[in-house]
């Protein structure tokens, strides 16, 4: 069972200098990512999924924005935080490489797709420009985009939304990287396109036997995709499972909350959706206690005044919450009816 | 059951629907002028006290049905009969009623709300347009409706920056409210809000429609909440209404093509389910140059000869449920 370590991030805290202090966007993060898998980070906005995955390729300007503190293990002995700029450079793309929500705004809207997608071969690796042209038709073939053959002329804004991504994908996937971070690749997609931009992902995961980090806020998309879970509330992780516990058994109350306040297709529809009351706190007054705890009903004294610590509560799970064996004796877990 | 709905009261008939935007520029040499047929004749009705949902992706045209409803843009053809009168010829006076009792929310309420207005100036604004009640109970009344919609009474001093996205929408549908509507347009109202903030939205929505006996008109892409919220839903595609049903019926016996694929993609919450997905083929062609025939057939499973050249009617194939299909005929 126990797979190899493709990337082990642990107490990774990311600190932004802004004008009113310093804030904390992710807070003692740790987890792993194995060869071969699909790990999902879940959470709604702010709660910092996004700013993890720009951290670990370290994506913010480090000179006044941002300050880094913890490890990001690659390959189980690299950490990508102690590297320099020029080492940085050759993983990014190279081993590890990302796409975005936006496609449009992540291409160059001057150049053709084929350049760009041969750009970053020819950065890599030492090849001719005509290898890697060749290499790149070769790329859009694999993602699953008509004639590429002519679309290498193409410019961003002659695509479709869903063009774009595969373009994003093709080149994100050029130089066969080991870990593929996605962060919220379909969000901006139509249902349709969608669940192709997902076949596609779930494919070339499986092809290559490549890590894939997952980020979105949509768990039907996670159900469907993940093999592993992380949930994040306010910088914090707050749930990590396997995918079947997370649905069927999950143990944080914020973790229920979000599982029950979907509408699912085959719910009962007279019947009002759960709430989970309140808002999200600001970063910039975090709760001393449990960052939950105005917004849980379960909240007493303990969890107003002291932080719980992530722990482990079965095989693969980990929750941060003083009484989620307590909450679990009360009530259900939700039960699904399979249609 | 049955028997109710013999009784339902038709509130809004929309009749053969169009609405194309002219393209510009025709080139140096002229040329004919070319339209991007956003809706093509799309007919439906709304009763009093229910819901419609409209959905479809991108740019098939819902948010434009919305829109041209409310006269925000004008329509190109066709009839919406709001209580006996067609709201499409109307204007002055006689429009300006109408538009205080079909109100529209919108998916944005940031961009919706004026962020130089206080809370309370925005949601007075509509009694004073309309001329509804006396000045000096205007406060009441406003503070009246922000409480129902769970807004808090010293919000009423306060600019929209200072508001969450969820609490936007919430003053969003007060300044919907306000006027006593008898008709709200919500066009993706919580598309742009945080799971555990949806909810409390479409709670929200569904309270307000009983306490109200409001109708709404929602049009959304996210068919499980569309799904949750609305008694009959109406698919749309590249401008056209591919069919309309009963929410149960539609959701449980899909029969267009398209409302099964669409259906299918959705992302289900259970990692058990195994959805076999129908994946079409390719993209939404343009609505510059839709195809001939039914315009699902460049990508539909089942596409015959016939789909090619002839344009699918839209037929009632069981109670309430009318699908635009030559598989059916």
């Amino acid at each position: 069972m126990s797979r190899e370590k493709l990337l082990e991030v642990k107490n990774l805290k990311t600190h932004f200098n802004t004008e009113n202090g310093r804030v904390t966007a992710v807070d003692d993060v740790s987890f792993h990512v194995d060869k071969g898998e699909i790990l999902g980070i879940v959470g709604e906005s702010g709660c910092g999924k996004s700013v993890t995955s720009q951290s670990i390729l370290r994506l913010f300007d480090e000179k006044y924005l941002v300050k880094y503190e913890g490890e990001v293990l690659f390959k189980g002995d690299i950490d990508l935080l102690k590297l320099s700029k020029s080492e940085m450079r050759h993983a990014r793309g190279n081993e590890i490489s990302m796409i975005f929500q936006d496609p449009l705004s992540s291409l160059n809207p001057v150049l053709t797709i084929g350049f760009q997608i041969a750009e970053a071969l020819m950065l890599h690796e030492k090849i001719t420009k005509e290898a890697a042209f060749e290499q790149a038709i070769e790329m859009l073939k694999l993602t699953g985009i008509p004639s590429p053959e002519k679309r290498v002329h193409d410019y961003p804004h002659q695509l479709s939304g869903g063009m774009r991504q595969r373009v994003m994908i093709a080149m994100s996937l050029a130089c066969k990287p080991r870990l593929l971070i996605a962060d919220e690749p379909t969000t901006a997609l139509d249902v349709t396109i969608q669940s192709q931009i997902l076949d596609l992902i779930e494919d070339i995961n499986k092809r290559f036997d490549m890590g894939v980090i997952f980020i979105t806020h949509d768990l039907g998309v996670v159900a469907g995709l993940c093999d592993r879970v992380v949930v994040m509330y306010l910088g914090q992780i707050v749930e990590e499972a396997d995918i079947l516990n997370l649905f069927e058994n999950p143990m944080h109350p914020y973790t229920k909350g979000l599982i029950k306040s979907i509408p699912h297709m085959d719910g009962d529809r007279k019947e009002e959706l759960h709430v989970i009351s309140g808002t999200v706190p600001s970063l910039e007054n975090v709760p001393v206690g449990c960052r939950f705890a105005e917004r849980c009903q379960f909240a007493d004294e303990l969890c107003q005044s002291k932080m719980p610590d992530l722990r482990v509560v079965g095989e693969g799970q980990k929750v941060r919450c003083w009484h989620a064996e307590k909450i679990a004796e009360q009530e259900e877990a939700p039960v699904y009816v399979t249609s | 059951m049955l028997q109710a709905e013999t009784e339902k009261k038709v509130l809004l008939e929309v009749q053969g629907l169009k609405k194309y935007f002219p393209v510009k520029g025709l080139g140096m040499f002229g040329g004919t002028q070319q339209y991007v047929k956003a809706v093509d004749d799309v007919s439906f009705t709304l009763y009093e006290g229910e819901t419609f949902g409209l959905v479809g992706e991108s740019g098939c045209g819902k948010s434009t049905t919305g829109r041209t409803i409310m006269r925000l843009t004008e329509p190109t053809e066709g009839k919406a009969v709001y209580r006996n009168v067609d709201i499409f010829g109307q204007s002055g006076k006689q429009l300006r009623k109408t538009r205080e009792e079909i109100q529209m929310v919108f998916q944005d309420p940031y961009s919706s709300l004026n962020p130089r207005k206080r809370i309370g100036s925005t949601l007075q604004e509509p009694l004073i347009v309309h001329k509804l009640g006396q000045r000096k109970d205007h406060t009441e009344r406003v503070m009246d409706i922000m409480q129902k919609v769970g807004l808090q009474l010293d919000h009423f001093y306060r600019f929209p920056h200072e508001f969450s996205g969820g609490q936007r929408q919430r003053i969003g549908l007060a300044r919907a409210l306000i006027a006593n509507p008898k008709l709200i347009i919500c066009d993706e109202p919580v598309s742009a809000l945080d799971v555990s903030i949806q909810s409390q939205i479409v709670n929200l929505l569904q309270r307000m429609q009983k306490e109200f006996n409001l109708t709404y008109l929602f049009i959304a892409h996210d068919i499980s909440v569309v799904r949750h919220i609305s008694d009959r839903i109406g698919v749309m595609y590249l401008g056209k209404m591919v069919e309309t049903a009963p929410t149960d019926n539609l959701i449980g016996k899909p029969l267009h093509p398209y409302t099964q694929a669409l259906l299918s993609a959705v992302p289900m919450p259970n990692p058990r389910i195994k959805r076999e997905r129908i994946t079409l083929k390719g993209e939404i062609p343009s609505p510059l140059n839709p195809p001939s025939g039914c315009v699902f057939h460049t990508r539909c499973p089942f596409v015959m000869d016939k789909c090619k050249t002839v344009q699918p009617l839209n037929k009632e194939v069981g109670q309430d449920h009318f699908v635009a299909c030559h598989l059916y005929d």
